[in-house]
């Protein structure tokens, strides 16, 4: 699942239908932000965080195996580049969930 | 042979269950379908449909799409309900365009008598639950048609120039939610029949209310069950999920 999305959605502050741009550690939703007005809404996720990373390291091994029965061909062939992509990935969850709250 | 065709005949037809993924969100033209926003590591649509999948009288589930979300719709029913049956029906420009397409899938199946009623459920409410959705195809099998809805005390009417007509709370208005069900066969032709006459509507209840005789009754809504609208509603269906179990 991709960190950041952008959706329409109705600003509370400027109240018009807008782009906003969402960003998600993992399970969580931390950063909100309208990209007409900028109205930002930051959520302090750090120790939910913690405990929903444990929670998807608990369960990934399932998880992988679930895709390796369905797609045996595609799941192998996209793993070396999945795998190697996922350390640069929790860093950028850890700086999200960190960073968002000196911003 | 004629047991296993009497069987076939004597089996109790079964709901079908509609989520309309179509024009949600899409008004502006960037970013992606709100429905395909992840919320609690699913994507926003797939909530809904699993809530579906979880109701033993629903027999078929379809999903409405626009052709343009087509790749995502793949990776949503491969990744996240690889083990729920999914039709998956493409077009629509409004909401009542999807509606109809949807309803033209299902057409032969309610006139051999499989489908028998059909529920209608926006993908922007990812928290329905499958009690509510039992409860509205119970009360439709019923009466003939129901809409979710939670009674509206807070509202008052203004007149034109900004007067309050109304101070006192309406006692019959509700909220009105989805998934709003009805009995299938009067729906597809008051749809067939609206397509006719270009009637666009707000909602189901508003076509059937136009083109049809059939009863409608309110069931009482759930508050959980609400319309991702502004950026703050995902965080609080993120936490209702988180504290739910993920479950709905």
């Amino acid at each position: 699942m991709s960190a950041v999305e952008n959706a329409v959605l109705l600003c509370q502050s400027c109240g018009e239908e807008t782009d906003h741009r969402l960003a998600y550690a993992g399970r969580l939703l931390v950063v909100t932000e309208c990209r007409h007005c900028g109205h930002t809404i930051v959520r302090d996720v750090r120790a939910r965080y913690l405990a929903d990373l444990k929670q998807r390291v608990a369960t990934k091994p399932v998880r992988m195996l679930r895709r390796f029965v369905r797609h045996p061909v595609g799941f192998t062939s996209s793993l070396p580049r999945t795998t190697m992509r996922k350390p640069s990935e929790l860093l950028d969850e850890v700086r999200l969930v960190w960073g968002s709250r000196r911003a | 042979m004629i047991q296993r065709v009497r069987r076939r005949t004597a089996r109790a037809p079964y709901a079908a269950g509609v989520v309309l993924a179509g024009g949600s969100g899409a008004r502006m033209g960037a970013g992606m379908n709100k429905v395909y926003l992840p919320l609690a590591g699913r994507r926003l649509v797939s909530w809904s449909l699993a809530a579906f999948g979880r109701v033993p009288e629903i027999g078929v589930l379809v999903l409405v799409a626009r052709p343009e979300d087509s790749k995502l719709v793949d990776w949503v029913l491969d990744r996240e309900l690889p083990d729920t049956p999914v039709e998956v029906v493409y077009g629509g420009d409004t909401r009542m365009d999807s509606e109809l397409q949807a309803l033209r899938r299902l057409a032969s199946r309610v006139h051999d008598g499989t489908v028998d009623a059909i529920l209608l459920h926006d993908a922007a409410r990812p928290l329905v639950s499958p009690a509510l959705i039992a409860g509205v195809l119970h009360a439709a099998r019923e009466h003939g048609g129901a809409i979710p809805g939670l009674p509206a005390d807070d509202i008052v009417t203004v007149a034109g120039d900004g007067h309050v007509v109304s101070g006192a709370p309406l006692d019959a208005a509700i909220r009105a939610q989805t998934p709003q069900g009805f009995l299938a066969a009067p729906l597809i032709d008051a749809y067939e029949q609206a397509a006719r006459e270009e009637f666009v509507g707000t909602d189901t209840a508003s076509c059937m209310e136009r083109y049809s005789r059939v009863p409608v009754r309110w069931v009482h809504g759930d508050q959980h069950n609400f319309k991702i609208t502004y950026p703050h509603d995902l965080t609080i269906a993120e936490q209702f999920l988180e504290s739910s179990e993920y479950r709905t």
